[in-house]
């Protein structure tokens, strides 16, 4: 008997990403070449890249999710947006902090206030605000609305953040794989997609674990709920019987 | 060039370590609150 | 959470309220108010990045151009390097860059430079002009690497052997 929010598909899916993390660490650590320009610190690419995909990604789908909840109004979209947003979360915080690390000893600084940069900013206190709107103590359906709309402002954000190389003078590098001719030698490129696909995969196995997590919440909260009711009404009913204790066993 | 290993683990194990202890936390929740809930709305067992 | 009803169904005695109009109406108005400004900040936010990071530098040849009108503002200049000459003092460097055949003298007094600074590489200084134009005075230097990735050649390791 089985009580936690695993299947035999998940285990799977875990089993595979697994084993891909271990064999991106072996490609992104140890056999890719360092690169003619960055030297080893090429390395780090193969996770910042990846996490940011993968997030963008990820809102895209909140994003989609909450056009889906405004229309149907299940709690099946209500979820899958709410899960999503906080995978994308932690793969935002990824690349930022990789980010980060990668620009100190290429760049020369940590942060900078260029065009990408801010707008990633931008898209993760958005998600940190989307989050904090799904703890809003309201009623279900109101808070889940609510979201739904602070959920679609992530279209508009992803896109400027994703183009922002492309559209404007930054300090940050414009993209790699997203062109028509990538510029990017074999290896480098296979581990790359390597980490593209590892982190998609991830993705989807923390999607499916974190959507039961979510389910169970409200399954919770609703016998919570049951509960009380039942209580009380316990209660309201006991208050009248006792005048009458003739009646038989309080039930 | 100095090579930048220092940047290079710290960020590999910094997102990885961050990984495994969402994953650990969530799946831990999902364990306690599986526990509440009876077995009929658990479908995925 | 208030949890109705606390009298049993059918008891008669008062049904709880439903929550007023007034009630719904004023919650309501928080709610959009709120949204109203999220959505205020967002795009006050993107108008003024869309402002200030399209400028986030100017090419050497611009900022030549420009010298007059930006007098002694602070801004970013960007080029390659194109002549990197040795340190003048402890946290001093000396070089030119160039974009699109202008060149520009800079002094860059600050923090050293990444590791990836030298000839060939695109850098972003951040400083002004100096009193009579002649030079750019930086104190910080961003090198600007693209998203171009090669193999290091292993031949080019030692240049030296045979």
């Amino acid at each position: 008997m089985n009580d936690s929010t695993a299947s035999t598909g998940t285990r799977v899916l875990g089993s595979i990403t697994l084993v891909g993390f271990a064999a991106l660490l072996l490609f992104g650590l140890v056999l890719s070449p360092a690169d003619a320009a960055q030297g080893e610190l090429v390395r780090m690419m193969y996770v910042h890249v990846p996490t940011a995909f993968v997030a963008f990604g990820a809102f895209t789908v909140t994003v989609a999710a909450s056009v889906a909840y405004l229309l149907r109004r299940t709690e099946w979209w209500d979820l899958v947006a709410h899960g999503s947003a906080e995978i994308g979360a932690v793969l935002l915080a990824a690349t930022l902090v990789s980010g980060m690390l990668w620009g100190r000893p290429t760049w020369g600084v940590y942060w900078t206030w260029d065009a990408r940069l801010t707008t990633t900013a931008l898209l993760f206190v958005l998600v940190l605000g989307y989050l904090a709107v799904r703890r809003l103590p309201l009623d279900r359906d109101k808070r889940a609305g609510l979201a739904a709309v602070v959920g679609l402002l992530l279209l508009p954000t992803t896109i400027v953040c994703h183009y922002a190389t492309t559209w404007w003078r930054t300090l940050h590098q414009g993209p790699t794989i997203a062109r028509a001719d990538p510029q990017i030698d074999g290896l480098l490129l296979f581990t790359l997609v390597l980490g593209l696909a590892v982190f998609a995969l991830l993705y989807v196995w923390m999607m499916v674990h974190r959507f039961r997590v979510l389910y169970l919440e409200h399954r919770v909260e609703d016998l919570g709920l049951d509960t009380a009711i039942a209580e009380r009404r316990r209660e309201a009913s006991g208050a009248l019987a006792t005048p009458r204790p003739a009646t038989g066993p309080v039930t | 060039m100095t090579d930048g290993w220092g940047y290079i683990l710290t960020c590999y194990g910094l997102v990885l370590a961050a990984l495994v202890v969402i994953v650990a936390r969530s799946s831990q929740r999902g364990r306690k609150l599986a526990r509440q809930v009876p077995e009929e709305q658990r479908r995925w067992m | 959470m208030d949890v109705t009803p606390r009298t049993a169904p059918g008891s008669g005695v008062g049904a709880p309220p439903a929550p007023s109009r007034r009630h719904r109406g004023r919650r309501g108005l928080a709610i959009g108010l709120v949204l109203v400004a999220a959505l205020g900040a967002v795009g006050f936010l993107l108008i003024k990045q869309i402002d200030s990071a399209s400028l986030y530098y100017y090419n050497a040849d611009e900022a030549v151009a420009k010298r007059d009108d930006l007098g002694d503002q602070r801004f970013r200049i960007q080029g390659t390097v194109v002549d990197e000459r040795s340190a003048v003092g402890d946290d001093r460097l000396a070089f030119t860059i160039a974009f699109a055949g202008t060149r520009v003298e800079v002094d860059h007094d600050g923090v050293e430079p990444s590791a990836l600074f030298e000839e060939g590489m695109p850098v972003v200084c951040e400083g002004r002009w100096s009193p009579d134009g002649s030079r750019f005075v930086s104190d910080r230097i961003e090198v600007k690497h693209s998203s171009e990735y090669k193999a290091e050649n292993p031949d080019r390791v030692d240049p030296a052997a045979p």
